[in-house]
Order: structure tokens, then sequence, then C-alpha cells
């Protein structure tokens, strides 16, 4: 029990950060901006500075901070403390209270247009980190007012990931259609899943009792088990990791194309991490919670039976089984953005519609978007997102490329009230891209002639 | 460039102006973590205490059921007093009271032995089984196979005899009444080990409120239900050794789920029952309903059943 309560405390708190982010899609001119769609291009070519060349941290979910910890008496405490109503803690709270963390590290990246100024290459070396968490009410029903009931479909998944992707993108129809192409090889360096199909508790005056049906798959370099000896049982301090190397490799593609429906109205899609990892077996250690335990007091004089095992409600007790290799298809994304300029070309103003298919829900994204561009080398955006159908942040992204570096800046923490570590407190997602870079070679050409010439001068 | 600067100081002081330290996060207290909250009430079982009919035997290991199957007969059939379970005896009265045996119940006996012949034969029987001897001055030459067509012929007919003959019935029916063994003894049961985790206690335990606490909301209580099948209501006393946990129960006759009041247990109570008890069950009898009980068979040896459960008020504590 009180393993399973730190396990959900450390994922709530260690699930602090998110995906895409939506304020970013529309700075022009931004390196990182091919993240999205592979057809879109920067500025000018450009290479990373390791680590900090490009991060993008998010954390997106339907459940923010607020429902999780509360002011009381100067201190903070979490909706599981007594002095938070059963009623104020689920009050918030959703069927099912998702939580999402989506990490890219940018290790290595260079990209350059090629002669034409028009077609662009890029290489990215980059280190993915998802987490995923699903928590039902149920299961704050049954902690908060001690009700008995049904949980199910309560878990975690983690996945770490190398990604080492080339990408490439050209115009067509006269300029008007640019596709891009990234192909991505992945190394997948730990995987991590534990599921709950059914927790169900029984307390009653007659009879405690606990059916619980779970499995746990964990993959890295180096992974082992060492279960009770006698029982064959074991909890995830019995897990053993020693990673030197991948456990698993798999292979993605994005793919994009922007469409210039009138000159100042551009249309964008794109499909991003649409690939698998395929992890291996003998790295893998998996097992399965089946517990069934009941206690109904004991009977004296004795009936003869059989003493068992005393009655405990813990879970995250597995039985080992063999380890398997399996496939996981990774979170893919859509992204459909739709962008008109005015006034030569200074301010735009976008539309953007994010679909990503997590584990247990597709979540959906729409953002709204004033850009800012006066010069070329420096946006400005505004942005306003709606995360599944209701109101969620405002952010701010800035990009500047002057000439001799890249830098760019995006988030939805700056407007909205959060802790002094920087995690919103009620807002149920947040975004933070930032890059520097050092620019290479010419600028782009795909941009209208009008604005170059501008620029120019 | 320069001409951006008053946008960085903008956002610089938005994004300090955000700041709510009330909620930072190296502030977290997760002391006082629960299921539940104050008003909650959980319960969980503890032991179930089954009492056959073999168990419950007098001083001299006579059964229960044999001691009052013979009261039965020496009763008139016409108890004095009655409620809403029917015609009933204080057994306490019996032995207490001798006046009440003398002037009450032997002459109703005998009055019922003169007018109705199952009473008579019912008296006979049991004369002839167990007190054959003890009229062979009164019917001499009267042999085991004829005494009771002798007895039962020699009470209504014959006037001179029919005195002495009711006479040694009370002699004999106010003995036993008023000597009825009623101490039932040895009623003690071990209980090694009851299957609760260690992790379970301490959620029961842990945010306990201290003994004397004023207005108490996190309390634990033993309680639980007496199931009887007996034709006797009783007083039962189980103590829990080496704990100092004892409470007293009235229990009805025939009656299952008679409660018995709520014993605050503290954690170290619950900790030593756990770990290993004895109970040791004094019981008195109260009220006897003849002819109402002491069945016999595969599924009604059990005569008593405790039924002890906990109630815990307020949460359950959840260790962080």
């Amino acid at each position: 029990m009180k393993k399973t309560y730190l396990l959900l405390a450390a994922l709530f708190l260690a699930t602090s950060l998110a995906a895409q982010n939506p304020t970013a899609y529309f700075m022009e001119g931004s390196t990182f901006r091919s993240q999205f769609n592979p057809a879109f291009a920067p500025l000018r070519g450009y290479i990373n500075l390791p680590v900090i060349g490009g991060v993008q941290m998010g954390w997106n979910g339907n459940i923010a901070l607020d429902n999780l910890l509360y002011a009381r008496d100067g201190k903070l405490v979490t909706l599981l403390d007594s002095s938070v109503t059963p009623d104020q803690a689920l009050g918030n709270l959703k069927k099912n209270n998702l939580l999402g963390l989506d990490t890219r590290i940018n290790i290595l990246g260079f990209g350059k247009f090629t002669k034409n100024h028009k077609n662009f290459w890029s290489f990215d070396l980059n280190v993915r980190v998802n987490e995923e968490m699903n928590l039902p009410k149920t299961l704050f029903e049954f902690l908060k007012r001690g009700q008995e009931g049904s949980i199910s479909n309560f878990g975690a998944t983690l996945e770490s990931y190398l990604e080492a992707g080339f990408n490439y993108s050209f115009p067509l129809l006269n300029d008007r259609l640019y596709i891009g192409v990234r192909g991505k090889f992945l190394a997948g360096l730990a995987r991590a899943q534990v599921n709950y199909d059914q927790f169900d508790i029984s307390l009653q005056q007659d009879r405690w009792a606990v059916v619980t049906k779970g499995t746990i798959d964990v993959t890295a370099d180096g992974t082992s088990v060492t279960p009770d000896p006698e029982t064959g049982i074991f909890e995830f301090g019995d897990i053993n990791y020693k990673p030197r190397k991948p456990a698993g490799y798999g292979f993605a593609v994005d793919l994009g194309a922007t469409y210039d429906i009138l000159p100042n109205l551009q249309a964008s899609l794109a499909v991003t991490d649409l690939g698998f990892i395929n992890w291996g077996r003998k790295n893998t250690v998996s097992g399965v919670s089946t517990q069934e335990a009941e206690f109904t007091g004991v009977t004296v004089p004795d009936d003869g039976s059989e003493s068992t095992p005393d009655f405990d409600l813990e879970m995250m007790k597995f039985t080992s089984v063999e380890g398997k290799s399996m496939s996981k298809m990774l979170r893919a994304s859509v992204n459909a953005g739709i962008e008109y300029e005015v006034w030569n070309h200074r301010v735009g103003v976008g539309l953007l519609y994010t679909a990503r298919f997590w584990e247990y829900k597709t979540m959906h994204n729409i953002t709204g978007s004033v850009n800012f561009h006066p010069t070329r080398w420096f946006t400005l955006s505004g942005s306003y997102s709606v995360l599944d159908n209701r109101g969620s942040a405002v952010g701010l992204g800035l990009n500047l490329c002057p000439g001799w570096i890249n830098f760019f800046l995006a988030t939805d923490l700056l407007l909205t009230k959060h802790t002094p570590q920087w995690v919103p407190i009620r807002q149920s997602s947040m975004n933070l891209t930032l890059g520097i870079g050092i620019p290479l070679g010419k600028r782009s050409h795909r941009i209208a002639a009008y604005v170059r010439e501008n620029d120019r001068k | 460039m320069k001409r951006f600067i008053p946008l960085y100081v903008l956002c610089g002081i938005c994004a300090t102006a955000c700041v709510d330290q009330n909620y930072d996060l190296t502030k977290i207290d997760t002391d006082n973590i629960a299921i539940g909250d104050e008003s909650s009430r959980f319960e969980i079982p503890l032991a179930r205490v089954i009492v056959g009919i073999d168990e419950l035997n007098s001083n001299d290991q006579t059964p229960i059921d044999e001691l009052f199957n013979e009261a039965d007969t020496w009763l008139p059939t016409q108890l004095p007093d009655k409620d809403e379970n029917g015609s009933f005896i204080l057994v306490q009265k019996l032995t207490d009271d001798p006046e009440f045996v003398k002037n009450e119940l032997l002459p109703e006996l005998i009055s019922e032995m003169e007018t109705d012949d199952a009473k008579l034969d019912d008296v006979t029987s049991l004369l002839s089984e167990r007190y054959y001897e003890s009229f062979a001055p009164l019917l001499p030459g009267v042999t085991p196979e004829t005494f009771q067509e002798t007895f039962k012929r020699e009470f209504r007919d014959n006037e001179l005899l029919h005195e002495q003959l009711a006479e040694q019935v009370r002699s004999l029916a106010g003995n036993y009444l008023s000597t009825l063994d009623m101490n039932l003894s040895g009623l003690s049961y071990d209980i090694e080990h009851i299957d609760i985790s260690d992790d379970i206690v301490n959620m029961l335990t842990d945010n306990l409120d201290p003994e004397g606490t004023p207005d108490s909301r996190n309390t634990l209580h033993i309680a639980g239900t007496i199931d009887n099948k007996l034709p006797l209501s009783l007083t039962a006393t189980p103590v829990l050794t080496p704990t100092d946990v004892t409470f007293t129960a009235d229990i009805a006759a025939n009656r299952d789920g008679n409660e018995f009041p709520e014993t605050q247990l503290f954690a170290e109570d619950l900790r030593t029952i756990v770990r290993g008890i004895t109970i040791e069950i004094s019981v008195a009898l109260g009220k006897y309903y003849p002819g109402k009980g002491f069945e016999r068979g595969t599924d009604t040896d059990t005569q008593l059943q405790i039924n002890l459960h906990l109630i815990k008020r307020g949460g359950l504590k959840f260790d962080l």
C-alpha cells in the first residue's frame, strides 16, 4: 500500500512537463518548427548548440496542480490529506484523470538549404522521454471516501528512446506545395508499463477483500529481477538495471505538407511519430498481479483449514512471468494548421488543431495564434489553446535569428499562476520550448519575394 | 535587439508576478494523509467464536440440554411469567427463591399432573427412569416394568396414597429445580494470530486520538453481535487476555444478532489482539423458555456465535 502511494505520488510530481508546444507552431523561421511538420523550414541553415539547441518539455493532461495540491495553513497538502474534504477533492476530478509528459532534448542538430534556397535537409539526434498516467476518479473516491468499488484502467507508462532523424523537404506545384519527410531511426533506452485492469475493493463489516489484475513490463538493457525465493513474487525494488546499450530498435516517419491556398493563406498538415520500437525479449522483465485476497475474521475453535497469508491491500506485487518481445507504437500526432498573413506579411493569424494519440486516450487541442513578424528575423507569437474542450493556456513565443544566433523560446507559463518551481497551478497543460543555435548559409527563398526584398533593405 | 529589451522586461515581470508562493512544491506536507475523513466509519471483521452445545456443560459435566430437559418435566407447562418469546422462568429465581418454587411452581405441577394426562405421563416416565427407587416404600412390590402404570393409577385413584406420592414428587422436583447447576464454565478460546498485516493494523491505529481526548474523532472500538440459538437469555462477559478488554452483553434467547456495546480499543490493544489472545467467556443464565431449543444436529450444534469486528471512526492513516 505504501509503495503504491509512493508510486502515485512520484508519478504525479514527476509528470510535470508537456508535449508539442502549440505556441511554437507559427513561429516562422524557428529551427524547431520542422518538428511539428517536416515541410516547414527555418529561416537559414543552422547548427544547434548541444543539449540547449532544442529543448521541448510539456505536460498535457486534463487535471491541474490545484486539483492535486491544496494550500492549508501555510502548508501544501495533497488531495488525500484529511483536511481536504471529499467534496473538495473529488469535485474537480474527471472520470479519467490523465497526465502526460513529453520531453525532447536535442543532442545534435544541423540543417541546410540546398543551392536553390528552397530544398532543405536537416539531421537531428534527440533524446525523447514520454510518460503517461491515467488515474480514474473511482480510485480517489475509494481513497477519499473509503468507498468500496471497482477501479479499473489505471496505470502508467514510460518510454525513453534516442531518435536520429533525417529530414528533407522540397517544393512542388510552382512552390505552392511543400512536402517534407523525416525518417527516424529509434534506439529504445527504457520502457516501463504498469497497468491495472481490475482493482476491486470490498470493505464490509464481515468481509474485506481485494481483487487485482495487473501487469508490469519493464525493458532496459541489463534488466533482471530477483523475486522472493519462497513466493516467486517481486516488487519494483527487486528489479535491477544495468543499462549500457539500447534495449530495442525501431523506425518512424514524420510526414508533412504545406500548401499556399492563396498568396497569404497557407494550410499545413502533418503526421509525426508514426512508427514503432521493437523491444527485445531478453531485456524485459514481466509480471502479473492477480491477487485475490479476503479477510472474514478468524474462526475459533479453528476449523482445521490451513492458515492463510496475512490480509493486505498491497498492490504492486507481481508474479514473474516470461518476458516477451513486443512492438510498441509511438504516440503519434496529427497537426493541422492554417495561417493567414496580413499587412505585408507582418502579422499572421493562425489556427492549429492537434491530436495526440496517447496510450489511454486521444487528446485534442485547438490553438488560436496571432503572430507578429516586423522583420524576418523576429517573430513574436501569442496563442490561446483549448485542450479537450476546456480553456487551457495563453502562450507567448519569441524567435530571433538576426544573423549570428538562432534563439527561440515559447511557453504558456508566463501569464499563468505557477509555483516557484514553474509548474502551472490552475492550468492543466504546460509547454516550454527553447533553443539556441548558430545560423549557417543563406536565407530561405520559400517566402514571398516581396517579403524577402523588404527584408534585405 | 535593443528595441526589444522592454519586451523582455515585461515578460520577466509577468513571470515573476505569477508566482504563487503558497504552492511551493518543496513544502508539500504528507503527514496527514488518510483514506476517508473525520466523518468516515470503517468496519473490519475480527473473529467468530463458535460455542457448540457440547461445550455448554454444568460443573459436573452434564450437558446443558440434559440439564434443562429434566427441568422441563419438573416445571409446570403454565409458567407465571411470559414475554414476546413465550412463557419463561427466571433461572436465578429457582435457586434464590425457594418459596417461589414451593408455593407457586410445585402446586401448579401437581395440579397439572392431576388434570393433564400428558404431563402425568412425562413425570411418570422421568420417575421410572431416574427415581424409581425413591418410590419403593410407597409402592411396595412394584417392579420397574409395572411402575409407570402403578404410579399413575395410585396417583389418580388412591386418595390416601395420592398425597404421599405428590409429596415425593414435590420433594424431587423442588430439590432439582432449587439446585439447578447453572455455572457454565470452561468457555476459553485461544486465537493464535489474526491474519491481517502490519500495514492494515497501522492504518487502523496510527492516527487514533490519545486516551482521554475530549470529543475524540479518530477512535477504534471492538463491537459485534451474538447469535443465540439457546432457549435461554444470557449475560455473557468475554475477557480478551492479556489485554484488559472486556465487555458484557445481554443476549436474548433464540435470537441472532444480539448486539453488544462498543468497547474502545487503543493501539496497543489491537496490536496485542492481532498477535494472539485468549477469549474467556463467563456466562450467567437469565430467562429459560421451556421447549424452545437445545437442538442437536449437524448444523445446529452451534448454540452461540460471537461475531467480533472493529469499528474505526475517522480516516484510515496512510503512511507515506
